[in-house]
């Protein structure tokens, strides 16, 4: 930036900042004369006027002020004129700071102190220089200082803040930097910005991080603890309801979130069909929700990226942590292989009851994650982790339905030099699901899945304190069964079916800067990516001027192993700009465009287990995204609240729908039974959040809309007009509120209000072979009521001081939870049918209905 | 709290014109075929069916046989004497209502239905329902059929018990031959969802109808089935075969050709 502009940008800044801070007179009296600048220093502070600056790193600097200065405005602007000075208003004081000669970098890794385990977000700060940066996904950072001592704090959310004076002497100086935390809890969840402020400074808009360290919890269905329902409170993330799976952010459709298991990616999050995720709160220490702005290095979904972080385990000493309730028990086991190098977690997770509302079918789950780290050295770091989950069901017929996600990653952390910090990762991803039909004649065993094999790679080049930059690549090789059946036994008279599979190699390449400055911070960069259809692979060509069906198949194609059946190209520009107005407000606009090119293929209205994944080939094009969104984020009452106003507007191209009536089962050429259409998403969030105190919490309300179009020269929904999508909730309030009733009682409460969703109703009714048949015409003209509920938890820890007063090695509390206090039936849709009369009626079908009280147990050793 | 006095939606339902709906299969039985013709209604209206009585309505087939139907009563259209359709004709019905319009079907090729030589049962136990310390039998028919390997097949099964057709929407039964095509000598189909007790008789009926006959059918299940579960297929119209000639209205129903096979037994351990 030219030294003028600054010196502008400066004035007018602090002219806004003083009207914003704290008032403090700027009249002072300074005649004409030559003065050293520890002198004019002098005499403002005589005048009142607040400073603060480092007086050891002052520089030996002389000004001849030609005239007499009676305002300090004027004062520092000719001071800045003169010199490199840099002067900036601070809550209630001038800060002066001076631009050293050379620049030294100091970095390292921030973790745990008592665990051992990374910090991701956790923030250093020079604090005579008012200068920070934050840990990045892996919990590196590098800091560029001037050569000499400093002040750094070091904070992180649920961590006692740390102060470290360094001497900063070499060029290449390493030191990782461990927190303690501040209280000894076990698995809760909480919401919240990494650090104070940096809600304020991050230039990713939209962002929420549910986090597991905190003392109070909110209420849970059944009192188990589950990230992805929490995460259901927080502005512009919806479910379709109770038993439902998947999530909905911002409108989207639920196949338009990445979700990410330490970089893994998760097919399916939910357990029992939807009533609980499949995160294990005892296996995952943190999930991270980038709903507005995602950065260049993430991809492949239209919504959001959500990243959970498995726990890592205690590189020091070793525990067993457990928990029962009415859904699950959970043990994991945690310790150092090598004490301070090595540790491993492991952990473990089974239903006991069955608890779904299928009363032919019995249901059950269980899973299954590990972890190993191995700090060979302060610049390399190796990690493993696993997940292995399955669900059940089995029918009184000996049915057997499998299904869950099976996912491996490794990862190697490397600082090469002082400045750049390397990822490498190889991951795999699988999601099966699997039918076994013992019994009938034509009995077999039914496949679907999905496997993934990626390689990547992420580097981080810290240029100095004001610039990084970010840039990677990945490798993704998709290979789909869309369905097997074969013969159970040689007695079955099933034949051997099994679609073609579909192979597709997704890649990316993505290059970011993020430049921070005082006041300003842009984040942008470009992510280019594709996609390839490979071979084996049998590409049905339609006649031109038809529709896509059976009967207008003019050729098939077919492709080698290996040889390229076509290919998608995707240029993803991300920019993000955050404008500070003071330490605490801030405005931030943002646009990301993303290219989807996997699809979740579904013609119900909730997504099923058995629902299968496409890839986008000669037909189905992949779904562009572009989302603009402006908000305003302030804190006040020193940090004691957050809040921000968010709007945003999303238009997509090219969705993945289905015509009506379509039959997805086992179909060779999906084609035809799908269209494309747009949907346009927009609305304005706004949140509240109170940190501190006895009670702690947050509101929020967001005023959305979500709209779709299927304008199809063969098949248009609607008459082609835009309807609103399943997902299309006008209002949103949640109210969350912990209470600490002693050190060891808390109380919570959460609140959920949401406008009801929309529904085909019928426009008449006729009969057919004396069935009754609901005549519907357009979709989703109807609309449910409006859905709300509310829950209590009270949590009990028992004591954890021994009478001597040192804590006890053994941990535990209760949670009380009662779901759906006072018993609200929300209609879930309407059943349309006759009564024994042969009268019509119309039944509002609710999936709970009643107050849900629970109880569990939770203990650490 | 003000939120909470929020009354939840009446739900209301449009009022909609009526349209056209036929029902009706012409099937290889020397038999009465029968055509049915009704109007739909408003949703909520439990006042009782419209029938359409004074159309035209005539089944004709690819190699030039006209047939007549007549109405009787409450829409219902009747062949005058027994008819058969014949294997490897294409039919198609004709409609003229009476005021001019003109609804006609696609046209429907007459199959041939393998034979149902065997059928037999087999049977589970469970609580009983009123009594938990009573073990019930519960008993399923077993059939086979034999599939012709030579093209794609789509049956409709009908159960009967006692002489009467379990006629719930639940009940339409519907098999292709993308999973067994062909398989000698036998496909054997377990109908494990009807319940049939001991001394029950047990009728079933084979029917081999048209690929779009199949699809109609399995939409209409899917509609009348899944809807209001957690689950539920997206509601949406239920496309049939006919269609008027002069005029762009919606023409609700099927019309459509069937082979039929049919046995039965009593259920004697």
């Amino acid at each position: 930036m030219p030294a003028k502009l600054r010196r502008i940008l400066l004035v007018i800044l602090m002219v806004i900042s003083s009207t914003i801070g704290h008032a403090q007179s700027t009249s002072i009296h300074v005649e004409p004369g030559t003065y050293s600048l520890n002198q004019i220093l002098k005499i403002l502070r005589k005048e009142g006027i607040q400073l603060a600056y480092s007086s050891d790193r002052l520089p030996d600097l002389t000004f001849s002020l030609r005239q007499e200065y009676n305002d300090v405005h004027k004062l520092f602007e000719q001071l800045s004129k003169e010199s490199d000075l840099r002067i900036t208003f601070r809550g209630s004081q001038y800060l002066i700071t001076y631009p050293s000669g050379e620049n030294l970098s100091i970095r390292g890794a921030i973790s745990d102190a008592t665990s051992g385990e990374v910090l991701i977000g956790a923030a250093v700060y020079a604090m005579n220089l008012e200068s920070g940066v934050t840990s990045n996904n892996y919990g590196y950072y590098s800091l560029q200082l001037p050569k000499g001592k400093h002040v750094l704090r070091t904070n992180y959310i649920g961590y006692e803040t740390r102060i470290d004076t360094i001497d900063i002497t070499d060029r290449n100086q390493v030191r990782n930097l461990s927190l303690i935390p501040k209280t000894e809890v076990l698995n809760e969840v909480i919401v919240s910005a990494y650090e104070p402020d940096l809600n304020i400074e991050s230039t990713i808009p939209g962002v929420n991080t549910i986090n597991l360290n905190t003392r109070g919890q909110i209420p849970y269905f059944l009192g188990e603890v589950d990230v992805l329902q929490g995460a259901t409170l927080l502005p512009g993330i919806n479910t379709l309801g109770e038993d439902a799976n998947g999530l909905s952010v911002r409108g989207g459709n639920v196949d338009q979130n990445l979700i990410l298991l330490d970089e893994s990616t998760i097919y399916n999050p939910n357990h029992l069909y939807g009533l609980i995720s499949i995160f294990n709160p005892e296996a995952v220490n943190k999930i991270e929700i980038m709903k507005g702005f995602i950065p260049a290095s993430y991809g492949g979904r239209s919504s959001s990226v959500m990243t959970i972080h498995q726990k890592e385990g205690d590189y020091d000493s070793y525990h067993i942590t457990g928990g029962i309730g009415i859904v699950s028990a959970r043990l994991i086991a945690e310790g150092p292989i090598k004490k301070d190098v090595s540790s491993f977690i492991i952990s473990s997770r089974q239903s006991l009851f069955d608890l779904t509302l299928d009363a032919n079918s019995t249901n059950y789950f269980q899973d299954f994650n590990a972890k190993t780290n191995w700090k060979i050295n302060p610049k390399n770091t190796f990690y493993l982790s696993g997940y292995l989950g399955n669900d059940r069901s089995t029918n009184v017929f000996e049915t057997d339905r499998i299904w869950g996600n099976r996912n491996l990653s490794m990862r190697w952390n490397h600082l090469f030099g002082q400045r750049v910090f390397a990822n490498f990762s190889a991951i795999y991803s699988q999601y099966d699901y699997r039918i076994t039909q013992p019994r009938e004649a034509a009995s077999f065993i039914g496949q679907s899945n999905i496997i993934d094999y990626t390689i990547k790679t992420d580097w981080g080049f810290v240029l100095n304190n004001h610039n990084e930059f970010n840039f990677g690549g990945s490798t993704s090789l998709h290979r789909l069964i869309p369905g097997s059946r074969v013969p159970y036994d040689e007695n079955s008279s099933a034949d051997t079916v099994i679609l073609n599979k579909e192979y597709g190699l997704e890649q990316a390449i993505y290059l970011s800067h993020k430049a921070n400055y005082d006041k300003v911070k842009i984040e942008y960069g470009l992510r280019v990516s594709s996609l390839f259809n490979v071979g084996p692979a049998d590409v049905y060509i339609y006649e031109d001027g038809n529709p896509r069906a059976d009967e207008n198949i003019v050729d098939t194609i077919t492709y080698e192993p290996y040889k390229l059946a076509h290919s998608y190209y995707g240029f993803e520009p991300r920019a993000s700009f955050v404008y500070q107005w003071a330490k605490n407000i801030s405005t931030k606009l943002s646009f990301t465009r993303t290219y989807q090119y996997l699809h979740l293929i579904s013609n119900t209205v909730t997504p099923t287990p058995t629902d299968i994944w496409k890839l986008s080939d000669q037909h189905i094009k992949p779904t562009e995204s572009n989302h603009y969104s402006l908000g305003w984020f302030y804190n006040f009452d020193d940090n004691n609240y957050e809040a921000f106003v968010d709007g945003y507007y999303k238009t997509l191209s090219n969705l993945v729908e289905y015509k009506n009536g379509a039959d997805l089962l086992f179909n060779e050429n999906p084609e035809t039974e799908l269209v494309s259409g747009d949907g346009r998403n927009y609305g304005i969030e706004f949140f509240l959040k109170k940190n501190k105190g006895k009670l702690t919490g947050w509101t929020s309300y967001t005023l959305s809309r979500s709209e779709l179009r299927v304008d199809d020269p063969f098949e248009s929904i609607n008459n082609g007009q835009f309807f609103p999508s399943n997902f299309d909730r006008k209002h949103d309030i949640s109210v969350v509120g912990v209470y600490e009733l002693t050190k060891r009682l808390f109380t919570s409460v959460s609140f959920n209000y949401n406008s009801g969703r929309p529904y085909t109703r019928p426009v008449g009714k006729y009969t057919y072979e004396d069935i009754q048949v609901p005549r519907f015409e357009n979709r989703n003209q109807g609309r449910l009521p409006a859905y709300h509920r509310m829950d209590l938890s009270i949590k009990w820890h028992t004591k954890n001081i021994k009478p001597d007063g040192t804590p006890k090695r053994f941990n535990d509390y209760w949670t009380v939870n009662i779901y759906n206090v006072y018993g609200k039936k929300n209609v879930y849709s309407y059943v349309f049918e006759e009564n024994e009369d042969g009268e019509t009626q119309v039944t509002p079908y609710t999936v709970i209905d009643t107050i849900i009280p629970s109880l569990s147990y939770h203990f650490k050793f | 709290m003000l939120l909470w006095s929020c009354q939840d939606n009446n739900l209301e339902l449009d009022d909609q014109e009526q349209q056209v709906v036929i029902e009706g299969w012409l099937s290889d039985l020397d038999t009465i075929q029968f055509v049915k013709i009704s109007l739909s209604q408003n949703f909520l209206d439990n006042t009782g069916k419209s029938y359409i009585e004074d159309a035209g309505v005539k089944i004709r087939s690819s190699n030039g046989v006209t047939i007549d139907l007549i109405h009787s009563t409450n829409g219902l259209y009747s062949t005058q004497s027994t008819y058969s359709g014949q294997e490897g004709i294409n039919y198609f019905l004709e409609v003229r209502l009476s005021d001019g319009r003109i609804i006609q079907s696609s046209t429907q090729k007459m199959a041939s239905a393998p034979s149902l030589d065997t059928i037999n049962f087999e049977y589970y136990e469970r609580e009983s329902a009123t009594n938990e310390n009573i073990i019930e039998q519960v008993f399923y028919p077993i059939t086979q059929i034999n599939d012709n390997g030579e093209e794609e097949n789509y049956y409709r099964f009908k159960v009967y018990k006692n002489d009467t057709l379990f006629n719930e929407s639940e009940n339409i039964l519907l098999i292709n031959d993308k999973f067994f095509n062909g398989n000698s000598p036998f496909i054997e189909n377990e109908f494990t969802s009807f319940e049939f007790f001991e001394s029950d008789s047990i009728g079933l009926e084979l029917q081999e109808i048209t690929s779009t006959g199949y699809n109609y059918l399995r939409n209409l299940k899917n509609q009348t089935t899944s809807l209001g579960s957690t689950s539920f297929i997206t509601p949406g119209p239920i496309n049939g075969n006919m269609f008027y000639l002069n005029s762009d209205e919606k023409v609700l129903g099927y019309w459509g050709t069937c082979s039929i096979q049919t046995n039965g037994i009593k259920i004697i351990q």
